[in-house]
């Protein structure tokens, strides 16, 4: 009888060819299918050191809690519910060449399948649909539209990620769920809230990661001569950043009085941040800010040497950066928001030099939870020096910290007033809101000012979502001399036993 | 198979070829992870891997370039498909010595991480306070060495193929380097081709395109699938084809 499974015809004829080319073809089927499904449910493990492919969970609930509420209460009123739309400028593929780019696509795709009834991804080679690069403004194949409904943001690829100062093409951070959640918050909400920053007093922002500070937090900035303009009725965040003229008043000379201005706005309800630096900040120089801010707690520590005037400068070598011990780490307040503010930043450290000292301004007094309170005002330090700083005032130390009071760096005054609840941020550095600093993934400066934006103003900010650092991959302690000696032996050793121990066991097998 | 795997093993020792592949194998490696990293002075080891897929293409079908071709030309390839054991058995028996001797060199050759290891351990106390990971990523080396295992096994069953077909071992290593060298470059065609469809397709099977999610940081599985994919489909074509001159 004729066995089929073990016939000639069935072993190397036609029908074993074509049995063949089923086995080759089913195959690539299963390889397809797999393919299919890795992409689909993320068949992947992410091996990087922080975890750059891997939706965080904070970021999953950042979106669930703020943005979805928002997207309902959008599509509330329409009839057809919009989705949030992420337009990458290039075909899919391009998009997958290149490690950078990976990331980002990653980041969205995860988020669309975690809420897939909210988001839409569409991949467009803007080269080839020119009327979409013209809508959105969109030129390089990098860029990244968010869109919902008629509003839009557009984010350049280097959005998504955290540089060094002194190195703008190499990333040292993935920043994509900040810079996502940060562009769909600017897309999805209508009422953008606005920041003003004044430029009236020899203000000078050089440093646009404050301002990617600002936008990341949710706002639109533009600047404020506050001498010959009003605050306008949208300002929801005033800042004055490094001033080194004081604020008019009205006296004789002049009717203008921007300190009336400021008041008018802080009795609203306003929210208010302020940044001086002890080299700029001449003691004496700053009457008239520094008479409105003692209201509101906020007293800049001077002292008399040789008859002058000077602004504290705090000096701390336990906790030093720099060898001058201007340059230090600052420490955590123990009160409510410094303790808040400290948890969202991730407890990291925080850096300040040329720091000058707040101390709490008189009558106001101190609190069992450290902060000081007086007639419906509270100051709260919000960032001190350690129990071993010490203030130095032209040229001499003038005073000593101790661990029952320290030096305050930073602090948060609120008030209730009649718009609702004043806030005044005080921070004796400017150098806390440095490029250096607020781009360092070392430095938890920049989520300290997200943290205590959102306390302030809009509390929709994800400050939760922080940077993930690349792993350093450079050798800095390797000399010429040690990578020669290394290469050497590496290449010579191994290969030399292996070809003795084979000589050997070849020769003694030949005579064996 | 466990017949044949022992001969073949033996085998290895017993010609200089293993010892001559496992030399040139460690030499190579160290000298491209020395300039990768040591020299380079960078704790990524991805470039290095990169590398390792290209000097494949010159390393495997040394070692296999015999594993048939010579039973061929030495007439006693009779004697293997008239001995008791299996079709497969013998395929996969001369495909596992060769994988075991291709993996044991591999494996060794991590000794060249050592000294990169070393200075990430002293960056690493030098600079305490500092909250970015130092040195290579362990997980990202261990997937990319399973990458390129794979690889490497891939290649070996192509070359285990390729060398059936032919008794003359040096047109079989030459055409196992055309073979592989092509799969290689699939991924660099994809810049000339303009129709997405074929550039999509030449891209699925490119071995390189598959094997840059590893040196991103991903482990992929569908690719893991893919490499064994290879493997399967060229240990069956070369059983096919053993079973065709066994029986025909």
């Amino acid at each position: 009888m004729r066995r089929t499974a073990t016939s000639r015809r069935r072993r190397w004829g036609t029908l074993s060819v074509i049995l063949t080319v089923c086995v080759i073809a089913v195959v690539i089927i299963c390889n397809v299918i797999f393919q299919k499904l890795a992409d689909r449910y993320f068949w992947y493990a992410d091996m990087t050191s922080s975890g750059t492919f891997t939706l965080s969970d904070d970021c999953i609930d950042y979106f669930g809690d703020s943005i979805i509420s928002l997207v309902d209460q959008q599509n509330a009123a329409l009839t057809e519910g919009q989705k949030i739309t992420v337009i990458f400028c290039d075909d899919k593929e391009a998009w997958q060449d290149e490690v950078i780019k990976q990331y980002v696509v990653n980041t969205v795709t995860e988020l669309a399948e975690q809420y897939p009834d909210y988001f839409d991804i569409q991949y467009v080679n803007i080269w080839n649909h020119p009327s979409v690069a013209k809508k959105y403004n969109a030129y390089a194949s990098t860029n990244v539209v968010i869109a919902f409904g008629e509003s839009h943001v557009l984010r350049p690829l280097s959005d998504f990620y955290v540089f060094n100062s002194s190195d703008t093409e190499t990333p040292i951070a993935y920043n994509g769920e900040k810079a996502l959640a940060t562009g769909v918050l600017h897309a999805v909400q209508t009422d953008t809230p606005m920041a003003y920053l004044t430029l009236n007093h020899g203000e000078t922002m050089t440093d646009s990661s404050f301002l990617n500070i600002l936008v990341d937090a949710g706002y639109r900035y533009t600047y404020l001569d506050l001498m010959n303009f009003d605050i306008p009725e949208d300002c929801e965040l005033l800042i004055t950043y490094k001033p080194v003229k004081d604020f008019a008043v009205s006296d004789g000379i002049s009717v203008k009085d921007e300190i009336v201005k400021l008041d008018a706005y802080m009795q609203a309800g306003g929210a208010y941040m302020f940044f001086a630096n002890s080299d700029t900040f001449v003691a004496g120089g700053f009457a008239n800010i520094e008479t409105y801010l003692e209201g509101w707690g906020i007293d800049f520590a001077h002292s008399e040497v040789g008859g002058i005037e000077h602004c504290y400068t705090i000096k701390d070598t336990s906790q030093a950066l720099s060898v001058d011990g201007y340059t230090l780490l600052g420490s955590y307040a123990s009160t409510p928001h410094g303790q808040k503010i400290a948890a969202q930043a991730g407890y990291s450290p925080v850096v300040f030099a040329g720091a000058t000292c707040i101390q709490p301004a008189q009558g106001f007094a101190a609190q069992t939870d450290g902060t000081y309170v007086k007639d419906g005002c509270t100051l709260s330090p919000i960032l001190t020096s350690g129990e071993g700083a010490e203030a130095w005032a032209g040229g001499r130390a003038v005073a000593n910290a101790t661990a029952e009071n320290p030096f305050i760096m930073m602090t948060l005054s609120e008030k209730q007033v009649t718009g609702g609840t004043g806030y005044i941020v005080a921070c004796t550095s400017t150098t806390f809101a440095s490029e250096t600093t607020l781009n360092s993934p070392v430095y938890g400066n920049g989520n300290v000012l997200l943290a205590t934006i959102e306390t302030i103003g809009n509390d929709r900010i994800p400050t939760t979502l922080t940077s993930k650092p690349f792993a350093d991959s450079t050798i800095d302690t390797i000399t010429v001399s040690q990578k020669t000696y290394i290469t050497v032996l590496l290449a010579v050793v191994p290969a030399a036993l292996v070809f003795c121990t084979g000589m050997i066991i070849l020769v003694r097998r030949k005579h064996a | 198979m466990l017949a044949i795997y022992k001969k073949e093993m033996r085998s290895y020792f017993i010609n200089p070829i293993g010892y001559v592949f496992a030399g040139v194998f460690f030499i190579i490696s160290a000298l491209l992870c020395c300039y990768t990293t040591i020299v380079s002075s960078s704790y990524d080891t991805s470039s290095y891997f990169m590398m390792m897929i290209f000097a494949f293409i010159i390393l495997i079908p040394l070692l296999t370039m015999r594993l048939f071709a010579e039973e061929r030309k030495l007439r006693t390839e009779q004697l293997l498909m008239t001995a008791p054991v299996s079709i497969t058995g013998m395929v996969m028996g001369k495909f596992l010595a060769a994988l075991t001797l291709f993996s044991s060199c591999l494996l060794v050759s991590c000794i060249n991480f050592i000294p990169i290891y070393a200075f990430a351990s002293i960056e690493r106390g030098n600079e305490s306070y500092n909250t970015t990971h130092i040195g290579p990523v362990t997980g990202q080396v261990i997937g990319c060495l399973i990458g390129i295992l794979l690889i490497g096994a891939a290649f070996i069953a192509i070359g285990t193929f390729i060398s059936a077909l032919t008794e003359n071992q040096l047109a079989a290593a030459v055409i196992t380097i055309s073979v592989i060298l092509g799969m290689v470059l699939l991924s660099f065609l994809n810049t000339l081709i303009d129709v997405y469809v074929i550039r999509a397709v030449v891209d699925w099977f490119s071995v390189l395109s598959r094997f840059n999610t590893f040196s991103y940081g991903l482990f992929d599985f569908s690719a893991l699938l893919y490499y064994f994919s290879i493997c399967f489909v060229f240990l069956f074509l070369t059983v096919r084809v053993y079973e065709r001159r066994r029986w025909g």
